[in-house]
């Protein structure tokens, strides 16, 4: 007796071929076919479909809950509308790309940030990302030159900024930190349509850019935070966001991606992404920082610890080795200020320092600012961090230097005395009358 | 699986060779299907044929829910069915054969001599119990799919798919009991 398996493994050999005459009906009926669709559709206008969308009355709840469900669910859903299911669509596309290359330009109006500047961008699934800048504006500030390269590492964690004009460098190796969350920064199209998609977004219908059939996107949404270096997103209440992505129809791959976000207190940056070529060919050497041997590095390897609980106590107790107190704030700006009135940097003294003594003093300047680097995280993630530097003195055991939600019900808390301790929310509401003492 | 939801959403925006490109896929598969349902060629054809006649005029509203194969195995299957309901398929009754004569050399000589039996013998199944086989083993389709196609419980289904394959089995050894 035959076994069931080999029944099926028979059946599945079971082969024929299309016979010419089925292949010549079918595709006439398909040329048939379009060929009445176009004429149908030259009659009309035909309707976008954003705009379908949001005048349907059956519809709207319908795109809003999608986009509920995008939001809050995550970002990779395939039923959503149909601006959605295509957006993720490309994103997937996108994730199947090992290598490929676009020119990126960028126009700033702000107080710390003007300019325009072009570059061209190389990304690899495996080795990362480059930037040069080829075209740079000479009254730009900060002043990069033409010819400045970027490097984004994975593989080393690490950032790399090559000025060969100035002949120097800076390495910032990040200790567990993944590098992925800068990616938007560095408005790599995968981060960013990740970011549109968590956002509200709609299809803009088709287009034709240099011959090409694309189907636009658009979000302009206030909470979109990608690109821009991360300056975009550091203004909390931006005046206008809008982003607008460009699709291939026929390969579901970028075409064009344009940013535009003005602020209240920074001003406007626009930039645009084009002349994308996918599944170029990437050569390892091309993301080996070339630095030749007589560059220096004025601040050294500079080392970006984790952001967590152990760095945030070294920290606090390096401050008070040095200063006999607690930083006053670990709000970012404050603490800088802080550290520039309490240790003034010459920078000219960095100049003699071998590079392992500059890389040692970065080091430990960082080292100093890793508590507000926790914060910050923190307050990001919104897990009800509080600080009170300010009343609570090295060694006081029994008052709250800085805490933050664990759960519903429960706190940790870094002691004045830098011991450690998880608490729960009625036990930290009688300490912190304590701290405030 | 991605492919398919490419070519379905470019399918949806009118796209001329995306429907060329999954009648160019699947058109093998199912004109297989379908001869191996109705043992007969020139109907399984005109089944493929009206398959995509519907399919193309689904154009824009067509919704893939599930894979795309499958989609169009059920499509075939629903044909051919109909067809076999009205009579209308070329019932080869002398051979019983599924595949072709010698109008379709090309075919024929693809068929070693244990795959001919396999064809002879899968035209002497009762017909539903056929169609679950082919749609389970040929197009893989779960029985659950299978019992929403056809509108039967899944143990209507799964009997019949082992009863196909005990006769089939039988009938391959030489063991089958008229």
């Amino acid at each position: 007796m035959r076994p069931a398996e080999n029944i099926d493994e028979l059946i599945k050999k079971l082969h024929l071929k299309a016979g010419t005459d089925l292949d010549k009906r079918v595709h006439n009926d398909i040329s048939m076919a379009l060929t009445e669709s176009d004429k149908t559709k030259s009659a009309f206008t035909r309707p976008k479909i954003g705009r379908t969308i949001m005048k349907s009355p059956i519809l709207k709840p319908a795109a809003a809950a999608v986009i509920i469900v995008v939001c809050y669910m995550g970002l990779r859903l395939w039923n959503s509308t149909s601006s959605g299911i295509a957006l993720a669509e490309v994103l997937t596309r996108i994730e199947q790309v090992t290598g490929y290359t676009y020119q990126m330009k960028s126009a700033t109006t702000r107080q710390q940030l003007t300019g325009t500047r072009t570059y061209t961008v190389l990304v690899s699934k495996e080795y990362g990302i480059k930037m040069t800048i080829t075209q740079a504006d000479p009254n730009s500030q900060p002043k990069y030159e033409t010819g400045d390269e970027w490097y984004l590492l994975p593989q080393s964690n690490s950032i790399v900024i090559v000025s060969h004009k100035k002949k120097t460098y800076d390495r910032f190796v990040y200790d567990g930190v993944k590098l992925d969350f800068y990616k938007e920064q560095y408005n790599e199209p995968r981060a960013i349509i990740k970011q549109i998609l968590s956002c509200e977004h709609k299809s803009l219908g088709q287009s034709v850019i240099d011959g090409v059939t694309v189907e636009g996107f658009q979000t302009t949404d206030l909470t979109y935070g990608g690109g821009f270096f991360g300056e975009g997103d550091r203004d909390p209440d931006p005046k206008k966001v809008d982003v607008k992505l460009w699709v291939d129809v026929n390969t579901f791959l970028p075409v064009r991606l344009e940013e535009d976000v003005v602020t209240e207190k920074r001003g406007r940056i626009y930039e645009v992404s084009y002349d994308f070529r996918w599944n170029v060919i990437i050569n390892r050497d091309d993301f080996e920082p070339n630095i030749p041997e007589h560059y220096r590095a004025p601040a050294g390897d500079i080392i970006i610890n984790a952001f967590n609980e152990e760095n945030a106590i070294k920290g606090l107790r390096l401050f008070t080795n040095a200063f006999g107190k607690y930083p006053t704030s670990l709000e970012q700006k404050a603490l800088g200020e802080e550290l520039k009135r309490l240790m003034p940097i010459d920078p000219n003294s960095y100049k003699e320092l071998s590079d392992e003594e500059r890389t040692k003093k970065t080091s430990e300047l960082l080292s100093l600012v890793a508590p507000s680097l926790l914060y910050i995280k923190l307050l990001e993630e919104n897990n009800d961090p509080a600080y009170y530097g300010e009343t609570v003195k090295p060694g006081d055991a029994d008052k709250v230097l800085l805490r933050w939600k664990l759960d519903d019900d429960q706190y940790r808390v870094i002691f004045g005395n830098l011991s450690v301790k998880t608490i729960t929310s009625e036990e930290l509401d009688e300490l912190e009358k304590l701290s405030s003492k | 699986m991605l492919e398919d939801k490419l070519l379905i959403w470019k399918f949806n925006r009118g796209n001329r060779e995306a429907l060329r490109s999954i009648y160019e896929k699947y058109k093998d598969d199912l004109v297989t299907l379908a001869a191996a349902l109705l043992t007969d060629v020139a109907s399984a054809e005109d089944v493929v044929h009206d398959v995509f006649v519907g399919f193309i005029e689904s154009s824009r509203k067509f919704r893939l829910t599930g894979s795309l194969k499958g989609y169009l195995a059920t499509c075939v299957a629903n044909n051919a069915r109909n067809r076999n309901k009205a009579g209308r398929r070329h019932q080869n009754t002398e051979t019983g054969a599924v595949m072709p004569d010698a109008n379709r050399p090309d075919a024929a000589a693809m068929f070693g001599e244990e795959l001919r039996r396999l064809s002879l013998t899968l035209g002497r199944l009762p017909y539903e119990q056929r169609e679950v086989l082919l749609l389970h083993s040929y197009s893989g389709m779960k029985f659950k799919a299978i019992a929403k196609q056809q509108n039967v419980s899944i143990n209507t289904v799964q009997g019949r798919y082992r009863y196909a394959l005990d006769k089939l089995r039988s009938m391959l050894d030489g063991e089958v009991e008229k």
